[in-house]
């Protein structure tokens, strides 16, 4: 290529400037346009998830793949809200005491709105019990009842004693009571005998009242000692009594519930354990007597309480299978806990305690899960596929699982789970799960991924501008101009970095349309036009932007060395980029090369001191081959060449820089200097090839500001791959520019036509001999390669020099 | 030891360790409903127990186990006095319950001339349990012309099983 030929390399303005506007579609603001299709450009991703969705098998639980910020979690809700739609609510599930083992509490399942009418029953039920089986108990008819059990115990006592006290009287000895026992003394005249009185009795008759005293004693302890059976027999028959009456009272409340849910076997069972334990417990049940310590005393509605029923899925209220989106997947959260609460400085629970997670909600539907949150909760995947494993839910600590907890705690029994979970996350995260997690791959069994990017054509840009009125109308945002759309979709043409594209990342559309509406509205507007969306990106610019003021202003005060004007032999400006999250840009970087004799390696410099990325070495390597296949391949590459980020203090990576590189490198062996008015990027291959890189906007930006601050004279201009022509999307004001003639951007296809524009001489191509045109820098490279191999070869054949290194 | 203060017409309720304070003191309170006398209670004390324990021979038998043990001049004492504290603790109760102030006093049923000064004449009157009756104390207060109610008490009952109500 000859320097007259230079000009065939600019890229057009054509080229640089895109237009999004279909030729079917006629309006002037958003608001006259119809609604679109809601989630433009995933159809492969949604295809996914309604096979997923509908697939009842096991393991075809779903995977939605992508970017944070992709509508994904919409996307995925929305589906299975559709899918959910078609089929019936889910059951209803309670759990309930279990009677002889309190420890694990049962459940029972009820057709949809049942299990809370059951609730209701149970209560209406214990508030029916807890006034009629005291009435019961205070009933005149129990009490005679009662009186007549006391009344044949008391009979039956009294005649043991009476029997005593006739023995007694009739030996004249009196039975006397004291607070804790009895004393047995003679009597006479009805005055207890003393000492005195008794001293003067005759022998026989002392002997007689000892041994009287004596047997009768003998017949009281033994009457004593049968007075704990009597009681025994008198508790057995208050018992049987009250069991009795409890029967009769409990019986006839309870009977009505066991035909209402006499379809229901299961219900019907716990009815009858319910009545067995009233009246087994009967006497609970009772008014409390006072005591001294009233805190011990069991309160009876606690006892009562024991009845109630735990409803902890109620799809009363619902039409549809359930949509659970569980925004804090965290243990208890997904799977439910056990509540407990301080009694007197101990921790106690029941089965009234017992939380459901959002599995057991989403029971019989869908539950949707943010992957990344799932993750980073301790022990949540492991209790996840469990659950989808098992197909049933148990409720318990994860201290309990692991064995870390050793308090006793309940066991409730687990619920079978029929339900089909959406992960949404990041695609790294998928693919770690599928090479790091053997079970994933049997559970999450349907991957959707979706598009991060539309291509663009009539259709789409028609569907496209439909979603983002869409968009509009939803935020209630203030209709945007026709000019106001273009503008926009430049922007999604450059967030997607491609101009034949159109990203698909709905919250940055969303943000730049809530953003611009704030800048109409702040200069009072009732529309939103194009220079509100261009505020809109350079107020990001400006809120960002630190990082970038800070780096032009240190080239403009020659603190970093960027040269804008003149040649230089070795020395060429490079194009990095700085990505910041939501905001990227691009400023130039000087490389330098240098070359000597040497054994045919290049230095990359980042490299050796670790400053270098792996890709970063890969395009240096490449570089070094690329140089050696293209010149003097008859003599041994007897060069030594460094490279360098001159000012580079950071980490550097990629390979964008390679063209850069190579031409600093060629630079320094033909010993012809490059145009510092000029900046390059782009990656080369093994052939010379020079291929596309990522960031070419915010890079050409980024030297074009550094030119224009200085002073654009028309010879200012950025070289860059053909093969991100289409990944233009520029600012107007670079657009601008080119159109003036006052800057430039070179598009290259190879190493050659870059090594042209930027030396302003012919680089050179081989004719028939094989030969280089003379002074063609291609010509000179391959000139000093060989007069390097020479050199060495001489060097060698020296007396006491390697012979090696020829 | 009480003294009299007024003519004031004085209810003394008569109590021993065998009769129920809850009969004698509902015959008081009918009585204090129609005049606004003093009340004076008087715990008659006998000597059984002391009697009982000088025998070398009598034993306490537990109501609970139903094993024995000596019955001694100490354990008289005791049981003695806490027939006294837990009669005084009753009835005392009683008057706080029906707002009325009351005096209580030990007497020795031989103790004569106290008896006399506690019961002056016509305008007092005694309320005391029927077993009273039997005593050489009631022919003493039969003398001094005051007006004596007696109240049949219930035999004290054997100990049965406990039961709610």
């Amino acid at each position: 290529m000859k320097p007259d030929d230079f000009d065939k390399l600019k890229v057009t303005v054509d080229d640089l400037r895109q237009l999004y506007e279909p030729p079917g579609i006629e309006f002037v603001s958003s608001d006259q346009l119809p609604p679109g299709t809601r989630h433009l450009g995933q159809q492969r991703a949604i295809d996914a998830i309604r096979m997923g969705i509908q697939i009842e098998s096991e393991g075809h639980n779903v995977f939605v793949l992508g970017p944070a910020g992709s509508h994904r979690h919409g996307l995925a809700e929305e589906l299975a809200r559709e899918q959910a739609a078609k089929k019936s609510p889910a059951k209803d599930w309670c759990y309930t005491a279990n009677f002889s083992n309190p420890e694990k509490p049962h459940t029972l399942s009820f057709p949809t709105g049942k299990g809370d009418q059951f609730r209701r029953d149970m209560r209406d039920l214990i508030d029916e019990l807890r006034l009629s089986i005291p009435a019961t108990f205070e009933s005149d008819d129990y009490r005679n009842q009662l009186k007549a059990v006391e009344a044949a115990t008391q009979k039956e006592v009294e005649e043991q004693w009476k029997e005593l006290e006739e023995h007694a009287s009739a030996r004249n000895i009196g039975v006397m009571h004291t607070p804790t026992g009895y004393v047995l003394a003679p009597i006479k005249d009805e005055k207890v005998i003393d000492e005195e009185e008794f001293s003067k009795l005759p022998e026989s008759e002392r002997a007689e009242i000892q041994k009287a005293i004596k047997v009768l004693s003998e017949e009281l302890q033994s009457n004593i000692e049968h007075m704990p059976q009597l009681q025994k027999k008198h508790r057995e028959r208050v018992k049987a009594l009250n069991r009795d009456v409890m029967e009769h009272a409990v019986g006839v409340l309870i009977s009505d519930l066991r035909k209402k849910y006499r379809d229901m076997p299961a219900v019907v069972i716990y009815l009858d354990e319910v009545q067995r334990n009233i009246i087994e417990n009967a006497d609970d049940f009772r008014s409390p007597d006072s005591s001294p310590l009233p805190y011990l005393v069991r309160d009876s509605s606690e006892l009562f309480s024991q009845y109630e029923v735990n409803l902890i899925v109620s799809n009363k209220e619902n039409v549809a299978a359930p949509v659970i989106f569980e925004p804090n997947p965290g243990y208890t959260n997904i799977i439910g806990k056990v509540e407990y609460r301080g009694e007197m400085g101990v921790l106690t629970t029941d089965f009234r305690m017992i939380r459901p997670g959002a599995l057991l909600a989403a029971n019989g539907g869908y539950l949707i899960l943010d992957m990344h949150r799932v993750l980073s909760h301790p022990f949540v995947w492991e209790a996840l596929k469990q659950a989808l494993f098992a197909r049933q839910v148990r409720i318990e600590s994860p201290g309990e699982t692991y064995g870390f907890v050793s308090t006793s705690t309940l066991q409730p029994d687990p619920i079978p789970l029929d339900i089909k979970v959406i992960l949404v996350g990041e695609r790294w995260l998928y693919y770690l799960l599928c090479v790091y997690d053997s079970e994933f791959n049997d559970l999450f069994k349907i991957a959707a991924d979706l598009d991060d990017d539309l291509k663009r054509s009539d259709e789409n840009i028609e569907a496209y501008l439909l979603l983002i009125a869409d968009r509009i109308r939803e935020r209630k945002l203030l209709p945007f101009h026709r000019d106001a759309m273009q503008k926009v979709m430049q922007q999604r043409a450059r967030r997607a970095e491609d101009s034949e594209r159109l990203s698909m990342h709905m919250r940055s559309l969303e943000d730049l349309l809530t953003q611009s509406d704030y800048w109409a509205r702040q200069r009072g507007a009732e529309q939103v036009n194009a220079s509100d969306v261009s505020k809109s990106v350079d107020e990001i610019a400006r809120r960002l932007g630190r990082p970038q003021a800070r780096i032009a202003d240190a080239i403009q005060r020659d603190i970093l060395l960027i040269d804008t004007e003149g040649a230089c032999i070795g020395q060429v400006n490079g194009l990095s980029v700085v990505d910041l999250g939501e905001f990227r840009f691009g400023f130039p970087v000087r490389i330098t090369a240098t070359t000597r004799i040497g054994t045919g390696e290049v230095v990359d410099i980042e490299r050796e001191v670790k400053l270098g990325g792996a890709i970063h070495s890969k395009g240096v390597m490449i570089l070094a081959a690329a140089l050696s296949s293209r010149y003097a391949s008859n003599v041994p590459l007897s060069l030594h060449g460094n490279v360098v980020f001159e000012q580079s203090y950071g980490g550097v990576d990629g390979d964008s820089a390679s063209v850069a590189e190579l031409c600093a490198l060629l630079s320094s062996l033909a010993r012809i200097p490059i145009r510092q008015n000029l900046a390059v990027t782009g990656s080369i291959n093994q052939l010379g090839r020079v291929q596309a890189i990522g960031g070419v906007n915010e890079k050409i930006e980024g030297h074009f500001d550094i030119c224009r601050e200085r002073g654009l004279d028309g010879s200012h201009g950025v070289v860059i791959p053909r093969d991100n022509i289409k990944h233009l999307v520029l600012r107007e004001d670079v657009i601008e520019a080119v159109k003036q003639g006052d800057y430039s951007v070179f598009a290259v296809r190879d190493i050659d036509e870059a090594l042209s524009i930027l030396t302003g001489i012919e680089a050179g191509k081989r004719d028939k001999k094989d030969r280089f045109p003379k002074d063609s820098v291609n010509y000179r490279v391959e000139t000093q390669l060989i007069r390097y191999a020479e050199l060495r070869k001489n060097f060698a054949e020296k007396p006491g020099n390697d012979k090696t290194l020829r | 030891m009480t003294k009299r203060s007024d003519k004031k017409p004085r209810i003394v309720i008569a109590v021993t360790e065998l009769a129920p304070v809850h009969q004698l003191w509902s015959a008081a309170l009918k009585l204090l409903a129609e005049s606004r006398a003093e009340l004076l209670a008087v715990f008659i004390t006998d000597d059984r127990w002391h009697r009982a324990a000088s025998l070398p021979f009598t034993r306490e038998i537990s109501r609970i186990s139903g094993m024995d043990e000596d019955f001694t001049a100490r354990r008289a004492i005791q049981v003695h006095d806490e027939a006294i504290h837990r009669t005084q603790i009753q009835i005392q109760e009683l008057a706080t319950r029906a707002d009325l102030k009351l005096v209580f006093e030990v007497l020795a049923e031989s103790d004569q001339q106290r008896v006399r000064e506690l019961v002056t004449g016509s305008n007092d009157t005694l309320i005391a349990p029927s077993v009273i009756g039997t005593r050489p104390l009631f022919e003493e207060l039969r003398k001094l012309g005051c007006r004596i109610v007696l109240i049949e008490t219930r035999k004290e009952t054997y100990p049965g099983p406990e039961t709610r109500h």
